[in-house]
């Protein structure tokens, strides 16, 4: 790469924000705020699931349901390799191979099922979770005889610095995908498949490929997350839940720019958190429901698209187009 | 040995023969025209040509190699590209994106060049230049018309396949479109265009192929195929006579 032409000046526009945000992040645990570090783990599961998402069902406009299958892999892996007793890979090494193997099985799951259209590829992949999660539940039940497996705990600090690289990661990974030509071919193919394949996409291969990428990134999350449970079974690694929320977070944020499913992410967790710990934990579900509703409704764009519009109208008449 | 030649290219949708036992052949530098009847086949075979449809039976053979069984974007690297009666653009991408997806997965490497200057050019060659970052959805429709060509183009076909560019334009539009034509002949791309304009047919075409009912029913020079009565048939009905 020739270094003369990089735009340095673009470049620091592009990054400034974000590396200022990304050290008052770095800083957290110094704060004396405890609950912040929790807290804020709590919005960095939610807006890495959520990001990863859109780096493949944003773009190409398959909806995938899949999240919690690649998620409890995570958690899974978590358990077998880094349990509370006996042989334990460090925790870093488990990562590495939960997302090996969340790749391998998006690769082979997406090559068989991304041919499937619209609501066919949504209930297919919903259905891994399901199926994972009874595989599972039977080969403990009925084979080992144990139910749930125990996890090594770590501390809040070490879990939010892996959730912070892991989101980091993440990020860069959004980046470069948007910025080369493989971010153009996924658009390209959400726009319109049989045009992209004619023009020398193929199709299939960044399709198989994206997604598992994006599947990787998710179970990264559930390794971590698992280490901060002591107890996990079928039941709490394949939550269907976690398949919904990254979905109904991004649209909630808009898709259109990287911020929109960060700040969707943010907002829908940060009301869950206060929802499920108070004494309202019952109606976290019909108002997670009703704004869903409002904002397909009233805000296709999403919130991002939102704040774009009135922003728009704000600069008003003097930036109109000059041609129609 | 032609450059793109067919034998004995079938294919059935259900228990009717879309495209029935069709040979063709093309050579470098022509212009071929492929009409009839609505629903004889003529965009069914541009769908096997390029790879969307494969023919059972028959074969297709691109420079001596057999070609029937690839997937639509090796087909397309392999230098055929096509335009699509219904358009199918990238909407809501700018007009460039559009143009730059052809130029870097159909061209795959065969640009060394600058790709920006290179999709410049196209757009110029085909006069979309200054819509060049309009969303392509809010061009009209011989704009996105011409957004395919150009698409197609970029991808650097030694075949381009035109399927009805000219349906639904306006006079002055018609004239711009049948002017393209003949400049991307000029280039030495060598194009088959399906086409109900007549006009257009007879004006550009060196040779013209004629399918009814999925079988090749006349093959000829304009002047031919003008006074073949299986045409006139097809076309008009038959004679009492």
């Amino acid at each position: 790469m020739n270094l003369s032409n990089i735009n340095w000046k673009q470049l620091s526009k592009t990054f400034a924000a974000p590396l200022v945000i990304l050290l008052a992040l770095a800083l957290m645990p110094f704060y004396g705020w405890e609950y912040g570090v929790s807290l804020f783990s709590h919005f960095l599961i939610y807006i890495i699931l959520t990001v990863s998402w859109v780096m493949f069902s944003g773009a190409t406009g398959y909806i995938s349901l899949a999240t919690a299958a690649f998620y409890g892999i995570g958690i899974y892996s978590a358990a077998l390799l880094h349990p509370a007793t006996g042989f334990s890979l460090p925790l870093i090494a488990v990562i590495i191979v939960s997302a090996a193997a969340s790749f391998l099985v998006a690769f082979i799951v997406g090559a068989i099922t991304l041919r499937l259209k619209g609501i066919y590829f949504a209930m297919f992949t919903f259905g891994l979770v399901l199926l994972l999660f009874q595989v599972i539940n039977y080969v403990e039940t009925s084979i080992l005889g144990q139910r749930g497996r125990f996890v090594a705990l770590e501390s809040n600090e070490t879990i939010y610095y892996y959730l912070l690289g892991i989101f980091v990661v993440t990020m860069i990974v959004t980046f470069f995908i948007k910025n080369t030509k493989y971010g153009l071919a996924l658009r390209s193919i959400g726009e319109n498949e049989d045009a992209a394949a004619h023009s020398g996409v193929n199709v299939t291969m960044v399709k198989v490929l994206i997604f598992a990428v994006s599947a990787a990134l998710m179970s990264t999350v559930g390794v971590v997350m698992a280490t901060k449970t002591i107890y996990v079974d079928a039941s709490t690694a394949f939550n269907p839940m976690m398949s919904f929320s990254p979905a109904l977070m991004a649209i909630f944020g808009g898709m259109a720019n990287l911020y929109g499913p960060a700040v969707g992410a943010v907002i829908f967790s940060y009301v869950q958190e206060i929802l499920q710990t108070g004494n309202l934990n019952n109606y976290y579900m019909l108002i997670f429901g009703s704004i869903l509703i409002a904002t397909i409704l009233y805000m296709p764009q999403g919130l991002m698209g939102l704040i774009q519009n009135l922003w728009n109208r704000l600069k008003g008449a003097k930036r109109a187009l000059t041609r129609g | 040995m032609h450059l793109l030649e067919g034998k004995g290219v079938t294919i059935h949708f259900g228990g009717l023969a879309a495209v029935s036992d069709v040979d063709f052949y093309l050579d470098k530098g022509e212009v071929v025209g492929l009409i009839g009847p609505n629903g004889a086949g003529k965009t069914t075979l541009f769908n096997l040509v390029s790879g969307a449809l494969k023919p059972n039976p028959g074969e297709i053979l691109f420079k001596g190699k057999k070609i029937n069984r690839m997937p639509a974007y090796k087909i397309c690297r392999m230098g055929i590209a096509r335009t699509f009666q219904t358009v199918k653009i990238f909407g809501n991408m700018p007009v460039v994106d559009n143009v730059k997806i052809g130029l870097l997965f159909g061209a795959h490497g065969k640009i060394k060049k600058d790709t920006n200057a290179e999709v410049k050019n196209l757009l110029e060659f085909v006069g979309l230049d200054d819509v060049a970052n309009t969303p392509a959805r809010d061009l009209t429709l011989a704009h996105q018309k011409r957004i395919e060509v150009a698409r197609a183009l970029a991808t650097q076909p030694e075949i381009l396949l035109l399927d009805e560019i000219m349906a639904g334009l306006n006079p002055t539009e018609l004239v711009e479109a049948m002017e393209l034509v003949k400049k991307i002949q000029k280039k030495g791309v060598t194009v088959v265009m399906i086409e109900h304009v007549m006009k257009a047919i007879m004006g550009i075409c060196d040779r013209i192929t004629v399918l009814d009912y999925g079988k090749k029913i006349a093959e000829g020079t304009p002047q031919e195929i003008t006074t073949n009565k299986k045409v006139i048939e097809v076309y008009l009905g038959e004679s009492d006579a």
